[in-house]
């Protein structure tokens, strides 16, 4: 009897398996992967879905073999939708392709500036509600065409377009562009009155930086140049409410990144006010993010940022023009909190959003949600003054 | 000589025939002339003509041709007694034959007879002097110890067989392990000889409380099997456990420590062994220490030890000869091995064809280039090439010497190269299978890895059909078997020391208890402090 | 055979696995997600109350109970209620057991189907997981808990390195305001998080046969404050980790705390290791359920022979699971809620009636 109870048991252990069909197995071989998409808008209608697909035989050691721009990268296949919507398209290039098309090694998107709010939203909802797209894909906008920033993609220094792609959002050193995810960006742009920032994609390097103001005490390491025609991420376009409010360069994108650690070390150059000497040069380690305070006086609001800073001038002498260390230091201060105070009157008085939520930070003085006013906090910060403690 | 013990009564030793199935059957499927005494009472006759007469037919005379019945006359005072000796050529030793019976039974002969007296007390002491010797009566017995390479001396007049243990067979001596081979430990293995093994044990433990009983198993070929103790230290219940099942077996013939462990185990279906097999006189006297039961068969290099749960299966008897650090590193290499090859096959195909997002991007493209090429689904693919490693495995037992190491390169270099050149098999496959492979031989015994290697089809089939549902399911089942299963009344998973780990071992200064599992009669087998010399030690 | 001196018992490490595991199983569930929307930021805070209200409930019955009755909860309910009480009990406990049962099921197929099978039929996905219950209910109870010893830490393990990959990238602003909703919600969130840990109640129906009985409090102690500790690591991380906006539209929160994890470039998802755990601690519930139930029918109604009992109560809840969706709405989760609560009630009511008899015979 225990001999038939053991042959049974198998049985049925074959049957339920063999029987019911190897529902949802993919052959490796038999699968398309998307590892960048980008959405731009044709019309009030309709969004022009580009879709990048990795090449999985032409993947090898190396990466393009001429920088001229000319050659595209033939480690990845671009695929161009015009649909509706999302689901459309994806649905139009799973007919296109023999292939059945996987998002989960999706590593980048990239949506054009121009898209409406609803455009924002609705397709970051899609993404983020699809099965296969991780919440930590990074996510961008482009700084003319999303598919156009797509295709411009060639790695130089990798194997293939997806190792570059996912490099590029690990890494923890960007200084001039903030990193975002699509489920942070779905967070913060769903809610009224909240906002959110994006890096900008540049398609070509050359054209990402600004020229520099001469009168300006901080130099602005923005107008570095590259001469490459690869594209790069640089910058950040605020939103709020769901909508592009505005653009920063990459100096305020580093003073964001400074102001949330996002980074734990940079360096400024800062113009020597001695005519005729050499930019100073400070490296600057964040030990920790900025803490806020907010006090009230005759019904106007004083927030004052207190950012840990250690600073450090690399050079062996004293600069001319500055007869002691504590001089150098008190100016470096100076100009740095200077910058740091136009970079929030910017963002109180210019853009209108708090991308350094600082009403999260004030939140904690309530106990509950009854007492909190998200609105409320909206016209404190329009019409605050800040100041920058370093 | 008369015989003067009074004759058994015929209904008697008829009524004992019968209480003897053994004898029946013996004698009525091999004896021709069942009209003699003998024949109806199984017991040896006076009469040397009777005697011969019932061993003719019983060894088949006339067809063994290696059987030798040599008649002779003993020689007293100056009389002449007729006498006839059996033996097997090859089995017994001739010139114990020649030297220590015929020489003082023929030519010195027996000077005198003291009264009182008789004559089988007379040449059984005369014998006795010159070998080990025994007066047999029942006829099965002599066939019996005949068979078994004994010399039986039949004496007209008397009415028993006087055998003599003077076995000359041809043996191999003690030789070097073949499948537990150590670095450091001792070098002796078991030999096929029953009496040597027990001996190689007993010098090891040299304790007048290892008890050797020795049960014979099999109706026709008698096998002595030796179940051996420690009197005091293992569970009594453990031992009549094992002594029942071995006297209970039915069969006609053992060949082997295989045979008895088909026989006596719980559960021949359950996939991994129930008793634990060792060459090694080392790790069986371990063993015995420890609790358990000693099983030698006459006729097998591997004994066999009862209970074996799960954590027995991990343990080498290199553990013991090395530093800690280096013996608890090697288990795990061991542990992670047998997991290996029973999970990464499985792992893998699951990954392969249902969890695309849990591979690397990089690796997940570089696979998909190699499988771009690949004709066949993976899992075909993956059983194809551990079959056809199974394969090599198999061949590399059965092939001679001097070829053998062609075959690994035939097997590893050509075939393995030649399947990813001509597209049949991808690299990494390649790489899986080996790993898993090599798993399976890190496994201390050959039947746990068989054992693996084939259940780990269960788990390539489980992760092909629902991924990792697929070998959750089959984790769950066969771990659920194991725990289910026993080993003598030894739950399979139960650990076993009561200061180790189940898999980890502590210095042997610290293994104050015996395993808590076997329940042992005396269960500490050192004091807490074993170590007097050291100092401060708590 | 070797005879232990101790028969027919399991081991403390054992009981305290399974404790461990009755206790986090409903991570997988939906369960936590129903009160994690309504708490919001308060979620851990709800959860942390939770966890010690229940280690309360869970060191009295266990003090109370089995240390003033001579075996399980159904004789403690006949030794103080009668035969009418303990058929009442018993009829309570099944209800309590199936319903449970069929809600685990119905949520562990989901889930799975959500991780790795979003186009195969739910059927497909349910009949592993009945598969692998019915096959360890057709055991004996000893080697259910044996098992638990076996998978529990790989259960723990897996769910301790989600937590500690996502725990320490959480944005602490999500947590803040302290209260949440109020005080009120705080406080009846705290309340209806007990559902999480009311299978305590299957423990109460095994451990009599422990190892030892004068350590059984200190046993399921340990287990039940190290399982509390974890759901409130989890609601912690969850909160941290997952915004709200998010979380409203989900039905499982470990599916969206799994979907967070990101190791790196070579190790980067969690999700078939969820899988594997998830499938792992579904089975092994859902087998000291059936066995549990099994047992109970022994002891209230006589029934002897097993397997037919065991397979086809099976087939019965996996057809019952299957069609859930044509209840009513949530009907399942109100039940497993009104089951649920009315046997941790009654056993409290048993564990005051014992120990007010064990104080009243002492004085005598």
């Amino acid at each position: 009897m225990k001999k038939n109870k053991f042959f049974y048991i198998l049985a049925a252990i074959f049957a339920t398996t063999s029987l019911s069909g190897c529902y949802d197995s993919r052959e490796i071989d038999e699968t398309a992967y998307i590892v960048a998409l980008g959405i731009d808008s044709e019309n009030q209608k309709s969004y022009n879905y580009t879709f990048q697909l990795a090449n999985p035989l032409e993947m090898s050691g190396g990466g393009a073999e001429n920088e001229s721009g000319g050659s595209p990268d033939s480690s990845v296949q671009n695929f161009v939708v015009s649909a509706p919507d999302f689901y459309i398209a994806k649905n139009q290039l799973n007919n296109f392709l023999s292939k059945t098309i996987d998002m989960s090694h999706l590593k980048l998107i990239v949506f054009s500036k121009t898209l409406d709010d609803d455009g924002f939203l609705n397709h970051s909802q899609f993404l983020i509600h699809e099965r296969e797209v991780r919440p930590h894909t990074l996510v961008a906008v482009a700084s003319e065409s999303a598919g156009d920033f797509i295709k411009k993609v060639k790695p130089t220094l990798e194997a293939n377009t997806a190792k570059y792609y996912e490099l590029m959002s690990i890494r923890s050193d960007n200084i001039y562009a903030p990193s975002t995810n699509i489920s942070d960006f779905l967070d913060q742009i769903s809610i009224n009155n909240r906002t959110s920032v994006l890096p900008i994609a540049h398609s070509s390097a050359e054209s990402s930086g600004e020229a520099h103001n001469p009168d300006e005490l901080w130099v602005g390491t923005d107008s570095a140049r590259i001469d490459s025609k690869n594209s790069c991420l640089r910058g950040m376009a605020v939103f709020k409410n769901g909508e592009i409010c505005g653009y920063m360069n990459g100096d305020c994108a580093m003073i964001f990144n400074i102001l949330n650690r996002k980074i734990k070390s940079c360096t400024i150059t800062l113009k020597n006010p001695a005519p005729g000497n050499s930019n100073l040069v400070f490296r600057v380690n964040i030990p920790k993010s900025a803490g806020y305070k907010i006090e009230k006086s005759k019904n106007k609001y004083l927030i004052t940022v207190s950012q840990n800073l250690d600073i450090k001038f690399i050079g062996e002498f004293l600069p001319e023009g500055f007869n002691s260390e504590d001089e150098l230091y008190n100016f470096a201060k100076q100009t740095i909190s200077q910058k740091f105070t136009d970079f929030l009157y910017d963002l109180s008085r210019g853009k209108r959003a708090d991308i350094m939520n600082m009403g999260n930070h004030f939140k904690k003085l309530f106990a509950d949600t009854t007492k909190w006013d998200p609105t409320l906090w909206q016209k404190i910060f329009e019409s605050a003054d800040f100041s920058v403690n370093l | 000589m008369k015989n003067n013990k009074p004759k058994e009564s015929l209904t008697q030793n008829t009524k004992n025939r019968e209480n003897n199935p053994g004898i029946n059957s013996y004698i009525k499927n091999n004896i021709k002339d069942k009209k003699s005494v003998t024949y109806l009472t199984g017991i040896v006759s006076p009469n040397l003509a009777e005697n011969r007469s019932f061993l003719d037919d019983a060894f088949n005379c006339e067809k063994n041709f290696d059987l030798v019945v040599r008649d002779f006359k003993v020689k007293i005072e100056d009389r002449f007694i007729n006498a006839f000796l059996v033996f097997y050529d090859g089995l017994a030793n001739k010139e114990f034959i020649n030297r220590d019976i015929l020489s003082p039974l023929m030519t010195k002969g027996l000077d005198y007879t003291p009264k009182g007296k008789d004559l089988e007390e007379i040449i059984y002491q005369c014998m006795i002097s010159q070998a080990p010797n025994s007066k047999i009566r029942e006829m099965q017995t002599v066939i019996e110890l005949v068979s078994f390479g004994n010399c039986a001396v039949f004496v007209d007049g008397c009415n028993c067989a006087f055998v003599a243990d003077i076995k000359g067979w041809s043996m191999r001596s003690v030789g070097k392990p073949i499948s537990e081979s150590v670095l450091t430990g001792p070098q002796e293995a078991f030999c096929e000889t029953v009496m040597v093994n027990i001996a190689l044990v007993r010098k090891i433990l040299k304790d007048p409380n290892l008890i050797a009983e020795n049960i014979p198993v099999g109706t026709k070929s008698k096998t002595p099997c030796a179940l051996m103790y420690i009197n005091g230290i293992t569970n009594t219940s453990l031992v009549k456990e094992a002594r029942r099942r071995l006297s209970q077996i039915n069969i006609d013939y053992i060949f082997s420590s295989a045979d008895i462990e088909m026989l006596i185990e719980d559960s021949t279906v359950f996939p991994l062994p129930q008793l634990l097999k060792t060459e090694r006189p080392d790790r069986a006297a371990a063993q015995l220490s420890d609790g358990k039961v000693v099983i030698i068969v006459q006729g097998s290099p591997f004994v066999l030890i009862l209970p074996a749960t799960a954590s027995d299966l991990v343990e080498t008897s290199e553990d013991n000869y090395v530093r800690i650090a280096e013996a608890n590193f090697m288990r795990l290499i061991r542990l992670i091995g047998c997991f290996l090859a029973l999970l990464l096959p499985g792992f893998f195909v699951a990954l392969m064809l249902y969890h695309h997002e849990s591979i690397p991007t990089d690796l997940l493209f570089a696979i998909a280039s190699s499988r771009e090429q690949m004709p066949f689904p993976l899992v075909l693919e993956l059983v194809v090439m551990i079959l056809a490693f199974e394969l090599i495995k198999e061949a590399s037992i059965r092939v001679p010497e001097p070829i053998g190491s062609t075959l690994g390169i035939v097997g590893g270099l050509i075939l393995g190269q030649s399947a990813v050149s001509a597209n049949i098999a991808s690299p990494l496959l390649i790489i899986i299978v080996s790993i898993a492979a090599l798993g399976a031989f890190a496994a201390p015994s050959t039947s746990i890895s068989r054992a693996i290697s084939v259940l780990q089809f269960l788990f390539i089939f489980l992760g092909g059909v629902a991924g990792f549902l697929g070998v959750a399911l089959g984790l769950f089942i066969l771990v659920l078997w194991l725990a289910q299963s026993h080993s003598f009344g030894v739950p399979y998973l139960s650990t076993g020391q009561n200061t180790d780990s189940p898999f980890f071992i502590f210095p042997i200064w610290r293994r104050e208890l015996r395993p808590k599992n076997l329940n042992p009669q005396t269960s500490k087998k050192q004091p807490h402090i074993s170590r007097k010399w050291k100092d401060g030690e708590k | 055979m070797v005879k232990n001196k101790l028969t027919a018992s399991f081991k403390n490490s054992d009981i305290t696995f399974v404790v461990i595991n009755l206790l986090i199983y409903r991570i997988f569930t939906q369960l936590p997600m129903t009160i994690f929307k309504t708490s919001g930021s308060a979620a851990p805070l709800s959860n942390l109350l939770s966890g010690i209200a229940a280690i309360g409930i869970i060191w009295f019955l266990t003090s109370c109970l089995l240390k003033n009755i001579n075996g399980n909860l159904l004789d403690a309910a006949e030794t103080l209620f009668g035969k009418l009480g303990k058929v009442l009990f018993c009829l309570l406990i099944i209800a309590y057991l199936a319903v449970s049962m069929i809600f685990t099921l119905e949520n562990f197929s989901n889930l799975i189907r959500l991780i790795a099978f979003p186009t195969s039929p739910l059927w497909f996905v349910t009949i592993f997981l009945i598969l692998g219950a019915v096959l360890g209910a057709l055991g004996n109870t000893h080697s259910v808990i044996r098992l638990h010893g076996i998978f529990a830490p790989i259960i723990i393990t897996v769910l301790v390195l989600l937590i500690v990959s996502t725990i320490y990238q959480g944005d602490t602003s999500r947590l803040f305001p302290l209260l949440g909703g109020g005080t009120n919600s705080v406080l009846s969130n705290s309340f209806s998080g007990i559902i999480l840990y009311t299978d305590i109640i299957l423990l109460l129906l095994i451990a009599p046969n422990g190892e030892s009985r004068t350590y059984i409090t200190k046993t399921v102690s340990i287990g039940a404050i190290f399982a509390l500790l974890l759901n409130f690591l989890f609601a912690l991380s969850f909160t941290l980790k997952i915004p709200q906006t998010i979380a409203q539209n989900q039905q499982f929160p470990i599916y969206l705390l799994m979907k967070q994890v990101y190791f790196g470039r070579f190790f980067q998802r969690l999700d078939a290791l969820i899988l594997l755990v998830s499938a792992l601690s579904s089975m092994l519930y859902m087998s000291l359920n059936l066995t549990l139930i099994f047992d109970t029918f022994r002891q209230s109604l006589g029934f002897s022979q097993k397997p037919p009992v065991v397979i086809a109560l099976g087939v019965l809840i996996s057809l019952i699971s299957l069609q859930s969706y044509t209840f009513p709405q949530n009907s399942i989760l109100y039940l497993v809620y009104v089951c649920g609560f009315g046997v941790m009630a009654f056993s409290i009511l048993a564990a005051i009636f014992a120990k007010v008899r064990s104080v009243l015979s002492e004085k005598k």
